[in-house]
């Protein structure tokens, strides 16, 4: 299927495809009283800094971006690390799930899971 | 009072009865960590497993960098959901900017209790001492904690189980305006059961003897962690990733680091300076750290990295050291194993301080 990207600019810092808000609409679906997903930067890993993704509500000076019909709230400390990251859901042989391409992490640990800036 | 269990060195050592302990400022420092994701944050951050800490006891930690080189090294402990972060007063601003540069979204907060002071207080009796000058609850149930809040002697303190001794020792945390006061009001109890001032090098080799490498003098930002003997106590190689975990877990796969810490009793005695290599038949065999005349062993006992082709238990190896010269037998650590707390519980209850100091009863 053709997939557009809501590409990060410097009002949206944070951009996801279509592919990938279809995902998170389809799971915000059950998640009660949570209007959008919250995209974080946690210290953590291997490499020291860790994502972190949870269904929230937008809280007092996060951004918040909105793309293919899907908010994301970002605090203003993260939004530091995730400028220019694109969320992207990505499913194949191997299984399927939820990618992140931040052009900012210059390395990352072996399990993919932390990296460093 | 209680006993010491030394080790066969074979020398023949003081006997334990005549050993009682001291008190001295210690150079320690306090750090609390509060906020909802302390734990999260503290777990995701050291190398201990922090989640598996039970309130008011207590772990040993540290902050590694990505090649698992030491940044930090400190006890970690827990009072319900916040957590204190005792360590040498020179690691301070280490850990705190360390610490700091990694929250994000975490909901933590860092204090900085620097400004007060530490008193050591180190023995069989201490514990003894301690319990008789606690203003409100006198129960021995307490010293099953490793951190106890209270008051001693009418002033606010924190008192913290520690390893600066083969001996049990305590760190008293106050305020540095009463930090004086706090000392005066302990005198007397201080000389009833003849715990000595300590100077530093007196600190030091109690340290040595319990096999406690200290940062910034036996080892630095240099050196891994598995090499210093805390593999047991600081490292969790299964609470998942932190900094420098696959560092460790690759050294850990290939059996053991190429130097690790151990002990060394040097004969003749005579000091080496810190850093000094020790050469066996022109090579470097170890490196020696830290070491000092034991009165309890009559020995020069040192700690040491020693390299893993003469890191046998019990070797004799003629070797010179700067302008030592001698034999170094090897040791494991510590070279003076302390009593389990079973024994020492027991010992507080049945033997009495031979100065006979009040019995304070337990609670019921």
């Amino acid at each position: 299927m053709a997939d557009t990207t809501t590409a990060p600019t410097s009002t949206t810092i944070v951009g996801l495809t279509e592919v990938a808000a279809a995902e998170v609409k389809r799971i915000l679906v059950d998640e009660q009283g949570k209007t959008g997903l919250r995209m974080e930067i946690k210290g953590g890993g291997c490499s020291g800094m860790s994502y972190g993704m949870s269904f929230d509500n937008a809280q007092e000076k996060d951004h918040v971006v909105e793309a293919h019909g899907v908010k994301l709230f970002i605090d203003p400390k993260s939004a530091i690390y995730l400028k220019g990251t694109v969320l992207d859901f990505q499913s194949g042989l191997e299984g399927q799930g939820f990618v992140i391409k931040n052009p900012q992490a210059k390395s990352s640990c072996g399990c993919g899971n932390s990296f460093s800036v | 009072m209680g006993k010491l269990q030394i080790m066969d060195t074979g020398s023949k050592s003081q006997p334990a009865e005549t050993l009682h302990g001291g008190y001295a400022a210690a150079p320690y420092s306090l750090i609390e960590v509060h906020g909802q994701d302390a734990e999260r944050f503290l777990n995701s951050q050291t190398t201990s497993d922090v989640k598996a800490l039970k309130t008011f006891q207590s772990q040993k930690s540290a902050l590694l960098d990505r090649k698992a080189k030491v940044v930090a090294y400190f006890t970690l402990y827990r009072k319900n959901k916040s957590y204190r972060i005792v360590c040498q007063s020179t690691q301070t601003q280490t850990i705190l900017e360390n610490l700091d540069k990694y929250v994000f979204s975490d909901k933590v907060e860092f204090l900085d209790l620097s400004a007060g002071r530490m008193l050591a207080v180190i023995g069989a009796d201490a514990r003894v001492l301690i319990n008789e000058n606690l203003t409100a609850e006198k129960n021995l149930a307490l010293f099953d904690r490793d951190l106890i809040d209270g008051e001693l002697a009418n002033i606010d303190v924190h008192i913290f189980k520690a390893h600066l001794s083969c001996s049990e020792a305590f760190l008293i945390y106050c305020g540095a305006d009463r930090f004086d006061e706090l000392q005066a009001k302990l005198k007397p109890s201080l000389e009833r059961y003849k715990l000595k001032r300590m100077s530093e090098d007196d600190l030091k080799v109690e340290r040595i003897e319990a096999g406690v490498a200290q940062f910034g003098q036996d080892f630095d930002g240099a050196n891994l962690i598995i090499e210093l003997g805390m593999e047991d106590s600081a490292i969790s190689y299964t609470k998942g990733c932190f900094q420098g975990q696959e560092v460790l877990a690759r050294v850990k796969s290939h059996g053991s680091p190429n130097k690790q810490l151990a002990g060394l009793i040097l004969e003749p005695s005579g000091q080496v300076a810190c850093g000094t290599p020790l050469m066996v038949a022109g090579h470097e065999a170890a490196q020696v750290l830290s070491n000092g005349y034991s009165t309890k062993l009559g020995k020069q006992i040192a700690l040491a990295l020693v390299k893993r082709d003469f890191r046998t238990p019990g070797r004799i190896l003629e070797a010179s050291a700067g302008s030592w010269s001698g034999t170094a037998t090897v040791q494991l650590l510590p070279f003076i194993q302390n009593l389990d707390q079973k024994q020492k519980r027991e010992n507080f209850i049945k033997v009495p301080c031979s100065s006979t100091p009040p019995v304070v009863p337990n609670k019921p």
